[in-house]
């Protein structure tokens, strides 16, 4: 239906959210990423990472406008939106809730309706993606943390997103399974929006940062700027 | 926020007094019965084992799938519980969850929680674990004995307890049992079949993550008394089955009598208090399906006495 | 209220949720007068009335399987429906009785949504220990809501991380959500995912407790007597609930 290509990949204005029980967690955050960008996204707990994350595929909605790839987050447009943006979450216990690694990853594609063949070769490139590929018939539970994660990856990936959006993606990792999580992303061609305590991670691989405190941009900028600038990261939580 | 939707928790003001009170009753003395096994079986490890168990199961009730558009089908989880600790410590685990529904969450009401505890807690964990264990002996404990026996007896027990629900909504005279009997049966065999496959689904999972669980929970620490809780089951379901099989009109000659005999209504002489003076099948059914009830509570209540006033000796010594 | 000993409390809701299953049909006054005496309790404990009406509604679904008896229920004819080749008809007593239900229903519940609404979750354990509810059974439930908000948090993220995954593709369109069996399965891995979880996890919560001197048993802390008030409220409680029932018991007359 969209004839034209949108410029922005993501295009959020003007986005508020309140709690529940009434705390504002997210206050007119404006933000526009280009397709392919790169963007870590740092801050104190509490700032709103995890809450501006899930906002992108509409498990959390606010006030204000969001467009992933010039769709807004309209029921209607849910299914598609979700597909675009592979969201992986902080731990991957809840995302592994089936027996194999495989059924896992295959997940996604059967949901969509491909067929068999389609879903083999979706699960196989995914797994491939991200150097497990012999894993396919065993039981996630029994891996590794870092495994566990990569699996995870894998189960967005298999749905081909254009977004990449990775709630602490390297928390709880070795210095070892962090490398290897690096690598691979640095391979990934998608748009990544990365909340991230790990601000090496952010340095290494995201050329670009903002920085949230108390749900509001605090500062929207290149890395190097931002993480050489303590005053500013301290002041803010940081 | 309502967590279970499974339709079996009745809310208070639709039995009885007299039906609440028997029923508590009955639940009382399962669950002291639970009690006294538990504490001897498990030993210390018992209240966490339990405790974050039925945190969990109360918890897997919010866990969905879609039906329909609308609609999605939820788990009870008491064959679940029953499978992966045994019949007398998923009986305590899913008391727990019921109570803390009805008291917390006003799902279920608190005259009638006897009654849906024995529907939930009792019938629905001892039919699980009857039916667990009846395809386990048969596949000989293969791994598709398992999943299938987790489908059967996640089934089963969902349907035996809408039959027992169903009986104490027209023992108050609520609902009569040719409406009760037949709507329950039919709602939840098909609600049934959901609970069996995300029993199945559950198993197999448990079954590739940690299948030790699934073989320690086989270990027969079963002796009479389990063989006894499955009789108690089996006579159950035949109890409420028979009646029902010989008292159920086909649907046209069923239409028939309902407006056959609501119009008998607008004769004087039709009482009001006794509902279910209806047409003598009625009763019949009813009569029947009592006294099978009673005659296996009996039974279970001497055995259970039997053993408390033993404990009550040692207990006593220990003090 | 809200200070009130949840073991008062406890014993007051239970004697009025009796009460209410004990009043007899079409009892009208005495539906007025529970409903007045629920409502004072909200009043007393400042509790927002449109909240809790709202929670009530709770009840609702099941309580509609009690309209059936409008129809089925004998007694003087009040109107009649037809549907196609059916008619039905209504009758007085059975119209009364429905009514009476879903009247029944509806202050049970509100006595429940006040005991929950006022009692902390330790209170009413603490209150059903005192009340000789057998030990094991108590820290079972004990436990069991201690874990209840973190195994809740663990049901929504399981659900959160599906919906994340469950997509269509510009490929098949519309024709997306697999197999109603498939989802089923799925469903029961997610449960299985938790139940295995909780049973490590209870594990651990045992290896806790054992570091900390746990043997088997949960010393109770010991319970204050109650105060003078406390008995008061309870007496006044129950005596104007077993006059409420004595009037109850004139109605049948």
């Amino acid at each position: 239906m969209d004839t034209l290509t949108p410029s922005h990949m993501l295009e959020i204005s003007h986005l508020h959210y309140r709690y529940p029980d009434g705390r504002e967690a997210l206050r007119d955050i404006n933000l526009r990423v280009n397709p392919g960008e790169k963007v870590a996204l740092i801050g104190a707990n509490g700032a709103g990472k995890s809450t501006l994350l899930l906002h992108l595929n509409g498990i959390l909605n606010g006030a204000g406008s969001l467009r992933v790839a010039g769709l807004d987050l309209s029921p209607a447009n849910l299914p598609r939106v979700r597909a675009l943006v592979g969201m992986v979450f902080q731990s991957p216990d809840d995302q592994l809730f089936c027996p194999t690694v495989f059924e896992d990853v295959a997940y996604g594609p059967i949901y969509q309706g491909l067929d068999e063949k389609e879903v083999e070769q979706r699960v196989r490139e995914a797994l491939q993606a991200v150097g497990m590929a012999e894993f396919t018939q065993r039981a996630s539970y029994h891996l590794s943390i870092g495994e566990k994660k990569r699996i995870a990856l894998a189960t967005v990936l298999s749905m081909q997103p254009a977004v990449l959006a990775l709630d602490e993606p390297s928390a709880g990792l070795d210095p070892r399974a962090r490398r290897e999580l690096l690598h691979l992303l640095a391979e990934m061609p998608q748009t990544m929006l990365v909340a991230t305590h790990d601000l090496a991670l952010a340095r290494d691989l995201l050329p670009r940062t903002v920085l949230l405190y108390k749900g509001q941009v605090i500062a929207d900028g290149p890395t190097p700027q931002i993480l050489e600038n303590e005053q500013l990261l301290l002041e803010n939580g940081l | 926020m309502r967590y279970s939707p499974v339709a079996m928790h009745i809310p208070d003001g639709f039995l009885s007094v007299l039906v609440s009170i028997i029923f508590w009753i009955i639940s009382a003395a399962f669950i002291a019965v639970a009690l006294k096994r538990v504490s001897r079986d498990l030993g210390e490890r018992e209240a966490p084992l339990m405790g974050v168990l039925a945190a969990a199961i109360f918890a897997g009730q919010m866990l969905n799938f879609t039906v329909t558009g609308g609609t999605s089908g939820h788990l009870l989880g008491a064959a679940l519980a029953a499978i992966l600790v045994g019949p007398w410590a998923a009986m305590l685990v899913m008391t727990a969850v019921v109570a803390t529904q009805a008291l917390i969450f006003q799902d279920g009401g608190l005259v009638v929680l006897g009654a849906n505890l024995f529907n939930m807690a009792v019938v629905g964990v001892a039919v699980g674990y009857t039916v667990y264990r009846l395809v386990q002996n048969l596949s000989g404990g293969k791994r598709w004995g398992m999943l299938a026996g987790g489908f059967l007896a996640a089934w089963a027990s969902i349907f035996i307890a809408s039959l027992s629900c169903a009986l104490q909504l027209s023992l108050s005279g609520t609902s009569p049992a040719q409406i009760a009997l037949p709507t329950m049966a039919g709602i939840h065999a098909l609600i049934g079949i959901g609970e069996g496959l995300i029993t199945f689904g559950a198993l197999a999972f448990v079954l590739g993550a940690r299948p030790d669980i699934l073989s320690n929970a086989q270990a027969p620490t079963k002796n009479s008394r389990g063989l006894l809780v499955g009789g108690v089951a089996l006579s159950l379901l035949l109890a409420v089955l028979s009646p029902l099989a010989s008292s159920h009109p086909d649907g046209l000659e069923w239409v028939a009598e309902q407006s056959g005999f609501l119009d008998a209504a607008r004769a004087p002489w039709f009482n009001i208090i006794p509902d279910y003076v209806l047409p003598g099948i009625q009763n019949e059914a009813l009569a029947t399906i009592l006294a099978g009830v009673i005659g296996v509570m009996i039974v279970l209540a001497a055995i259970s006495g039997l053993n408390l006033s033993r404990r009550r000796q040692t207990v006593a010594e220990e003090a | 209220m809200h200070r009130l000993d949840a073991r008062v409390k406890l014993v007051l809701v239970l004697a009025y949720v009796l009460t209410t299953a004990l009043a007899p049909q079409g009892a009208w006054a005495v539906y007025l007068l529970l409903f007045s005496l629920v409502t004072a309790a909200y009043i007393l404990s400042e509790l927002p009335l449109k909240k809790v009406y709202l929670r009530s509604l709770i009840a609702l679904p099941f309580a509609l399987a009690a309209l059936p008896l409008i129809f089925t229920l004998p007694g003087p004819a009040w109107f009649s429906l037809k549907l196609g080749q059916i008619t039905l008809t209504a009758s007085t007593t059975g119209a009364e009785r429905a009514i009476s239900i879903l009247l029944k229903v509806w202050l049970s519940v509100q006595a429940g949504i006040f005991l929950s609404a006022v009692t902390s979750r330790n209170a009413l354990l603490a209150a059903m220990r005192a009340l000789k509810l057998p030990r094991l059974l108590v820290s079972v439930m004990g436990l069991m809501w201690r874990y209840l908000d973190l195994m809740i948090a663990e049901a929504r993220r399981l659900l959160r991380a599906r919906a994340s995954r469950s997509t269509s593709s510009p490929l098949t369109g519309q024709r997306n959500g697999g197999k109603i069996t498939w989802r089923a399965n799925v469903t029961g891995g997610m449960a299985g995912s938790l139940m295995l979880r909780s049973l490590e996890r209870s594990e651990r919560v045992y290896q806790a407790m054992l570091s900390r001197g746990y043997d088997g048993e949960s010393r109770e802390t010991r319970h204050h007597p109650l105060t003078g008030k406390d008995r008061l409220i309870l007496f006044s409680g129950l005596v104007v609930l077993l006059g409420i029932n004595l009037l109850a018991l004139l109605w049948t007359l």
